[in-house]
C-alpha cells in the first residue's frame, strides 16, 4: 500500500487530487473515481476511493472512503473499508473500519468500531 | 516529496466546494467552487472554476466564471470565461470564448484619483442634462404663454 502511495506521489497524475504545500482548504471535496493525496491542511469532508494523508498533511472533518493511509494527522469521523496508520500517523476521533493496520509508534485516540463498508 | 513542491491539483473527476487559502500553484482539472488567492492558477480543458481568483498568472483552458484579477491571463483555444476580468496582460488564442466584463487594470492607475473623478463626472452628467431639460421646458412654456 505504501509502495503504491509513493508511486502515486511521485508521478503527478491529472486525475488524482493533490493538496500540497502550505495551503489551507476548507469545504467539501469529492475525489470522484480517483484518489486524494493530502500534504497540506484540509478542514471539511472528503469522499474518494482512496485517501492518503502524507506526513505534513493535516485533516479535520469527515472522511468517507475505501482505503485510507494516514502518515500525518487526522481528527474527526472516519468511515472506510481499510485503514492504515503508519508510525508517523496520528488519528483522533471516531473510526469505523473493516480492516485495520496500525504501525508501531502511531497514535490512535478515540473509538474504533468494525463495520463492513460496502464498495460503491 | 520535494518533487511535488507546493502544487495543488484538483483531479479530473474531483469536485471541491469551499475556501482555499495560502495557495501557490493550483491546477484545476475538475470542478471547483471557491475563492482563491494564488501565484499561478491553471484551469485545464475539462476544468471548471466558479468563484473569485486573484493571481499573478492564470492560464485558462476550461471554463471560468467569476471575478478574476490577474497579472497575466492566457486564454487558450478551449477557454470559456464569463464574469469579470481584470488583467494587466492578456493573451487570447483563436477559439477562446470571452463573455465577460474586461478591465485593463494597471495597478498604478487604480490608486490614481483620476479614476474616481472620472467616475464622479459620469454621475452628475445625466443630472445636469435633466436639470437643463427641466429648465428649458418651463422657459419655453413661459415663452409660449
Amino acid at each position: 500500500m505504501l509502495a503504491k502511495s509513493h508511486e502515486q506521489m511521485t508521478n503527478l497524475h491529472e486525475d488524482t487530487t493533490y493538496i500540497l504545500g502550505d495551503l489551507i482548504m476548507e469545504g467539501s471535496l469529492d475525489g470522484g473515481n480517483h484518489p486524494v493525496v493530502i500534504d497540506g491542511q484540509f478542514n471539511g469532508d472528503i469522499t474518494a476511493p482512496d485517501v492518503i494523508i502524507l506526513e505534513q498533511g493535516k485533516v479535520t472533518g469527515a472522511i468517507n472512503t475505501q482505503t485510507v493511509v494516514i502518515n500525518g494527522y487526522f481528527k474527526g469521523n472516519l468511515v472506510c473499508e481499510s485503514l492504515t496508520v503508519t508510525s508517523t500517523g496520528i488519528v483522533e476521533g471516531e473510526v469505523q473500519a473493516n480492516a485495520l493496520s496500525i504501525d508501531l509508534g502511531a497514535e490512535v485516540i478515540g473509538s474504533i468500531s468494525r463495520v463492513n463498508v460496502k464498495s460503491n | 516529496m520535494d518533487k511535488l513542491g507546493s502544487k495543488t491539483i484538483i483531479g479530473a473527476s474531483a469536485t471541491f466546494t469551499g475556501k482555499i487559502a495560502n495557495a501557490r500553484v493550483v491546477e484545476v482539472h475538475g470542478k471547483v467552487n471557491a475563492d482563491l488567492i494564488a501565484e499561478k492558477v491553471t484551469i485545464g480543458e475539462a476544468g471548471r472554476f466558479d468563484g473569485a481568483i486573484r493571481a499573478d498568472l492564470v492560464v485558462v483552458s476550461g471554463h471560468y466564471e467569476g471575478k478574476m484579477q490577474a497579472g497575466s491571463v492566457w486564454a487558450t483555444a478551449t477557454a470559456s470565461i464569463s464574469g469579470k476580468l481584470h488583467y494587466e496582460t492578456l493573451q487570447m488564442d483563436r477559439g477562446a470564448a470571452l463573455n465577460c466584463h474586461i478591465v485593463h487594470n494597471w495597478r498604478a492607475k487604480t490608486d490614481d484619483p483620476e479614476q474616481s473623478n472620472a467616475g464622479n463626472s459620469d454621475v452628475p452628467l445625466p443630472d445636469a442634462s435633466n436639470k437643463a431639460k427641466t429648465g428649458t421646458v418651463p422657459s419655453s412654456s413661459k415663452k409660449g404663454v
